[in-house]
């Protein structure tokens, strides 16, 4: 294994954070295979050694920054304009290994590119290292059934993954590092021209780290019952399409296929049965607790716990539950006081 | 307008895909885009008393025992060609491959917009728009939320018929990163969708069927694209083993909210 490459979006002028948590797994499998870590950087203008983004990129694990510039690549990263940049930087220092996170820009990014490389491509994946030096790509697969592993060591060809973020962490510790600059061997065609732009405040579902999805088995009355628990559990709400069509929730809050792919850490089912759109847009490593009265529900086949029966039955116990373990950890933690206020003991 | 749509029957287990769904969700709502397009240059070439210039040809690849009845679902809802690219071994067939194969019978059936899902149920890669894009040569667009036609009137890609609409712009929303953003899309172009405001609503929108409702499915074998199966890639060393989730792991059921509440904070997934 020679080189790896890590594609790295940048957003005001700094590495997003789902491309450090990349570079930072692209640190650990370079380490674990003894190959040498390239941060990408495609961008408008050239980079230098002493840059900020550049500082930062070394010391999240890259052992050298390529840089490669165009003014076509100032906007958000689309294969339109950064696909070109990445050909370039891969046929001029090929790859066995290229990460992208998997956001909206890598995913359009990155099977193109793999395309277009002749790469195998391998998406929303975690990394997993085996005891005898291999690292495996895993996937879910098969509607969430069955997990995909692609050992990556040794293949006759590249491969170009999208790491889901939340499976990644962040590398520290790293030094200053030099700045390769390689030119594109053909200009860019101008990036589409925006027509308008809003903020998406739903995006959060992407990135929470606890997830509540209200399935269609929900009533509206018991919806507030779920917000509840959401908040109990530093989450956010979510729903299922079929959910979604019975009005309990806007589109933009629905986890699926067509809808938020999401990297929770726990995610909670409730009165979703399991459909295929639903489950493949949860990934591999979430631990997935399902609430539903029918105990046959396929969701059940996919769930690390389960609580059989109807959620207007079963929230308000789980609700309770949480309150109380709250209110003892209130308890155990008593607030601390400020100096001026400490009480002098007789 | 030439619209191609690719479809692709639902793959899954049964339990899991259901009785009552054909193709994926993110087909569906391609699908439904398509025709969505066709009615909207429709109504305006009928206010500007223009000929209709629009057509939607969808298109799937595989055995045709299985996807014919992805293509009947697209006949019914009205589209005006169904094709089946009849090829038993697509399983051995890897992502590239497929993409090849979609791009050549786009370019024999002649496209100003190619439109497919933008990922499916069972992989779940979300590559294929992007692949046929590559071996088409042009732009591609993932992740699209919703799509229009855009109002400016800029040169025609294709030949049209006269005093009808010209179209070479769509307008695509995505969402990225805290933002939804549409973008002004040149075509011809691929675009990958991946849902649609119009399959948003509780009831959905019936289609006009085809004025051709004995329309049938037609059938094509690789070899009339000048493709061989076996030299079209290997899927499995590609994608890599497929084996079990959890490797014997089952679901532990607990009694109640507390014992839930207990076994979360064992198993150290509670703050």
């Amino acid at each position: 294994m020679a080189n790896i490459h890590v594609h790295i979006e940048v957003v005001n002028d700094r590495p997003g954070e789902p491309s450090l948590q990349v570079l930072g797994e692209g640190r650990r499998i370079a380490t674990f295979l003894g190959a040498t870590l390239y941060a990408v950087v495609p961008s408008a203008t050239g980079l230098k050694r002493d840059s900020p983004l550049v500082e930062l990129l070394g010391k999240h694990g890259a052992d050298r920054v390529i840089s490669a510039t165009g003014p076509e690549l100032a906007g958000p990263p689309l294969f339109a304009c950064h696909g070109f940049a990445m050909t370039a930087v891969c046929e001029q220092i090929p790859a066995a290994l290229v990460l992208l996170a998997a956001t909206s820009g890598g995913r359009d990014v990155a099977p193109r590119l793999a395309a277009r490389l002749g790469a195998a491509f391998f998406a929303d994946a975690a990394v997993e290292y085996g005891p005898h030096g291999e690292v495996v790509l895993s996937r879910r697969a098969q509607v969430g059934t069955a997990r995909r592993r692609l050992a990556i060591e040794n293949l006759a060809w590249p491969v170009v993954a999208t790491l889901s973020p939340s499976s990644c962490r962040k590398s520290n510790g790293g030094g200053p590092v030099d700045v390769i600059a390689v030119p594109l061997s053909q200009r860019p065609p101008p990036p589409f021209e925006e027509a308008r732009r809003q903020p998406d405040p739903s995006a959060t579902l992407e990135t929470a780290e606890v997830l509540i999805t209200a399935g269609a088995g929900i009533e509206v009355d018991q919806l507030p019952l779920l917000e509840r628990l959401a908040n109990l559990l530093g989450g956010e709400l979510a729903f299922t399409e079929h959910a979604s069509r019975k009005g309990l929730g806007p589109i933009e809050r629905v986890v699926g296929i067509s809808g938020r792919l999401v990297a929770p850490r726990l995610y909670v089912a409730c009165a979703a049965s399991g459909s295929s759109e639903h489950l493949a847009a949860v990934p591999l490593d979430a631990e997935i607790v399902a609430i539903n009265s029918d105990p046959m529900a396929p969701v059940f086949g996919v769930a690390s716990y389960g609580l059989v029966g109807q959620t207007q039955h079963v929230l308000p116990g789980l609700i309770a539950a949480l309150e109380q373990r709250a209110s003892e950890r209130a308890v155990s933690q008593p607030p601390v006081l400020k100096t001026a206020e400490k009480k002098v003991l007789p | 307008m030439r619209i191609i749509v690719f479809l692709r029957r639902l793959c899954g287990p049964p339990e899991l895909v259901g009785s009552e769904r054909v193709i994926g969700r993110c087909d569906e709502a391609s699908l439904h885009v398509a025709l969505e397009l066709r009615a909207g240059l429709s109504a305006a070439s009928a206010a500007t008393s223009a000929a209709t210039s629009a057509t939607v040809t969808a298109i799937a690849v595989g055995s045709a025992a299985q996807e014919g009845k992805a293509l009947e679902y697209a006949l019914q809802l009205g589209v005006d060609r169904a094709i089946c690219v009849d090829e038993p071994k697509l399983a051995t067939i890897d992502y590239r491959g497929v993409g090849r194969i979609l791009a050549t019978v786009a370019r024999q059936t002649g496209y100003d917009m190619v439109l497919a899902g933008d990922r499916s149920e069972d992989e779940s890669l979300g590559a294929t728009g992007a692949t046929i894009a590559e071996w088409l040569g042009i732009p591609h667009l993932t992740g699209i939320r919703d799509l229009e036609i855009a109002a400016e009137a800029d040169a025609v890609s294709a030949p049209q018929a006269k005093g009808a609409q010209p179209v070479s712009i769509v307008l695509a929303t995505r969402w990225e990163q805290g933002t939804v953003r549409t973008v002004r899309v040149p075509l011809p172009a691929v675009l990958a969708i991946a849902s649609s405001s119009s399959l948003a609503s509780p009831v959905r929108k019936e289609h006009e069927p085809s004025s051709r409702a004995e329309k049938k499915t037609e059938r094509i074998v690789l070899q009339q694209l000048g493709l061989n199966a076996d030299e079209l890639g290997q899927r499995s060393s590609f994608l890599g083993r497929l084996c079990p989730l959890r490797a014997g792991r089952k679901v532990v059921f607990l009694a109640n909210g507390s014992d839930l509440v207990a076994r979360l904070h064992d198993d150290r997934l509670l703050a």
